[in-house]
């Protein structure tokens, strides 16, 4: 892993983590920033997180992803010239504690690094990179490191960094340096904030642009394997449609679903349904869920996202088809059986409207259906119609039917999907539910979330991996190229991730908070990572 | 008609221009000594200029011949930030959107 991958890291994703051990405020150094700061990154014990993340698949992506630049070269040249390896390098001037400030420049984005190091090394790095002398301010020396661009400030135990040709930011955080200022970003009402998201060793503010306006803040630390985050975040106009819900609800409904999916959300039913629900309105002009069957909801409803094998498919292909689901949590089974067919029919034939006829999509006769069995109609040239000429596009169907939990504890839900393959795995896991899963008891407490959800790595990246060999089916011929290396960038972020839980809450309108913990992927040395 | 007629100049400068006069051996001399003496001071000021132009170039840092960390991360940050951006259009285009009403085409190809 190249050392210099957390310095630009620090800057472009900052989603990283730290050591608990040592978990401090990660917000005190904004006490030295100007107020108009937009971009705040702390992070401590950068050297020692470099070496806890050594070989885990999440930085050799982020390594091999940030080598491509210049800034390993210029790093390697730097090394060489102050006679250390690039990683001892990083460690002694960046290790110890690492702080990232930006702001908007007349031409472009002004940038300072604040790094603490001991007085003697930093006096010996400096020796030997023979910088030019300028005059001091206060008791803090200034230095003009030509050969690099960069002017240097080093006060007792820090230093500071910048580039030489935008000074504005190194002078504003020098003249802090020398005097504490009276007004700075530690006085802004998202540095409060992320103090009160408690000890982190790593720690991000950042100023949204508008039209969205406002803050996000976040704390993150690391716990052996898992990398737990804390964000929140205010807008000035938010970019949510839905209603805050008003239930407490708890959502162990989707661990029970585990393995039937590798992407699965669960919200509450009364925040007016989301993106999906909206387009089907939109499609249909008609809503996705009649007012009797709205009337029978109980407080939760489940999205997952799944694949099937194409090879097995009639006629075969070879990619995982994606499949979706959505299960909704009812109050009456039985009276649900008769509005849920009726939901469906009526769905079917506004499908049929809208195709004009040309979907010839069967519409099933009440009478002919078994009261208790699954319901499918394919619906492939619809399907066709909307998504193009994906492969296995012609064998989608929509399916449905209502499943009680065989212990009564599990609830009972209305459950719809795209292929009958999924339905009946999410069927069974909900009749036999509920399933404790002992490792993740603690994430499923009740409470007025907006969403939580759960996102499965290792098979999100397959998934990705066979359609970055398709790429051409989901992008216009000018654009396969940018497609392909998309996928594949998210694909090698996802195999990083062996697993992430997330639980986000609205406070009010304007604001969110997130709860994450991502289980990141074991070491390559490990050799179980695909 | 009253008129006044200059008298010719007969000064001396006007006279050694003429051709009429000759300057002094002393003059001579002492117009040699200045002019040698302006041209060994133009001699020293180009050569002290050119000394400073030199001392100069040779006691500052020689120019960056490749890539400073300052320019690297500017040219990185840039660089991300496209990638960054071309991921999320990417993301975007996977979106699923309204498309024109349905043609006979389509009913054909269920028909098949």
């Amino acid at each position: 892993m190249s050392p210099t991958f957390l310095i630009a890291a620090s800057v472009l994703v900052t989603s990283s983590c730290g050591l608990s051990a040592m978990a401090a405020d990660p917000f005190r150094a904004a006490a030295l920033a100007p107020p108009d700061v937009r971009l705040f990154v702390h992070i401590d014990g950068a050297a020692a997180l470099r070496t806890q993340l050594q070989d885990r698949p999440i930085a050799s992506w982020l390594g091999a992803w940030l080598a491509e630049g210049e800034l390993p070269g210029a790093w390697h040249r730097l090394s060489q010239a102050v006679g250390m390896d690039d990683a001892a390098l990083f460690d002694a001037c960046l290790g110890r504690e690492l702080t990232v400030l930006s702001r908007p420049g007349a031409s472009r984005a002004e940038w300072v690094v604040l790094t603490g190091m001991e007085p003697s090394r930093s006096a010996a790095l400096l020796g030997k990179l023979s910088p030019v002398v300028l005059a001091p301010r206060g008791n803090v020396s200034v230095f003009h490191l030509v050969g690099q661009g960069l002017l240097l400030a080093r006060a007792e135990g820090q230093v500071l960094i910048a580039p030489d040709d935008h000074q504005e930011l190194f002078q504003a955080v020098l003249a802090n340096l020398a005097a504490l200022p009276a007004h700075s970003l530690a006085q802004h009402e998202g540095i409060k904030q992320g103090m009160d998201l408690g000890p982190g060793r790593v720690g991000v503010f950042v100023r949204h642009e508008l039209p969205l306006g406002g803050w996000s803040v976040g704390v993150a630390d690391l716990r052996d394997d898992t990398v737990s985050l804390r964000h929140a975040s205010r807008f000035s106009n938010a970019p949510f449609r839905s209603r805050i819900t008003e239930l407490s609800w708890n959502p162990a409904p989707l661990r029970w679903l585990e393995g039937t999916g590798f992407l699965g959300v669960i919200e509450p039913t009364d925040t007016a349904g989301g993106p999906f629900d909206a387009f089907v309105a939109t499609l249909l002009g008609e809503p996705l869920i009649t007012s009797a069957l709205g009337a029978n909801l109980g407080p939760r409803r489940i999205t997952l996202v799944s694949d099937v094998e194409g090879r097995v498919e009639v006629p075969p292909f070879d990619l995982l088809l994606p499949t979706i689901l959505r299960a909704y949590e009812v109050n009456d089974a039985e009276l649900a059986r008769t509005q849920l067919d009726r939901n469906m029919l009526r769905l079917l034939a506004a499908l049929n409207r809208l195709g004009e006829g040309n979907f010839h999509l069967e519409v099933p006769d009440p009478d002919d259906l078994d009261p208790r069995g699954a319901r499918s109609v394919p619906i492939g040239p619809m399907a066709r119609w909307l998504f193009g000429d994906v492969p296995g596009i012609d064998g989608v169907s929509l399916n449905w039917t209502v499943v009680e939990s065989a212990s009564g504890d599990g609830g009972r839900w209305c459950v719809l999907a795209s292929h009958p393959g999924h339905l009946d795995a999410v069927a069974e896991a909900l009749r036999a539910s509920p399933r404790v899963n002992v490792l993740l008891e603690h994430s499923a407490q009740p409470g007025r979330w907006t969403n939580c959800g759960v996102a499965d790595g290792k098979r999100l990246a397959q998934h990705l991996a066979g359609w970055s060999a398709h790429a051409e089916a989901l992008a216009a011929p000018q654009d396969v190229q940018a497609m392909r290396e998309t996928l594949n960038l998210l694909r090698e972020l996802a195999q990083g991730v062996d697993r992430c839980d997330w639980q986000l809450s609205r406070p009010s309108a304007d604001r969110v908070r997130t709860e994450a913990e991502i289980l990141l992927s074991p070491p390559d040395s490990a050799g179980t990572v695909e | 008609m009253t008129g006044h007629r200059d008298s010719p100049d007969l000064t001396e400068t006007v006279l050694r221009r003429l051709g009429l006069r000759r300057l002094s051996s002393r003059d001579a001399s002492r117009r040699r000594r200045i002019r040698a003496l302006l041209r060994v001071a133009m001699c020293l000021a180009v050569t002290g200029a050119a000394g400073v132009i030199i001392l100069r170039t040779m006691t500052s840092p020689a120019p960056p011949s490749e890539p400073t960390i300052s320019w690297a991360i500017r040219h990185d940050m840039e660089r991300h930030a496209r990638t960054i951006d071309r991921t999320i259009r990417s993301i975007r285009a996977l979106a699923p959107t309204l498309p024109e009403p349905a043609s006979p085409a389509v009913g054909a190809a269920a028909e098949r």
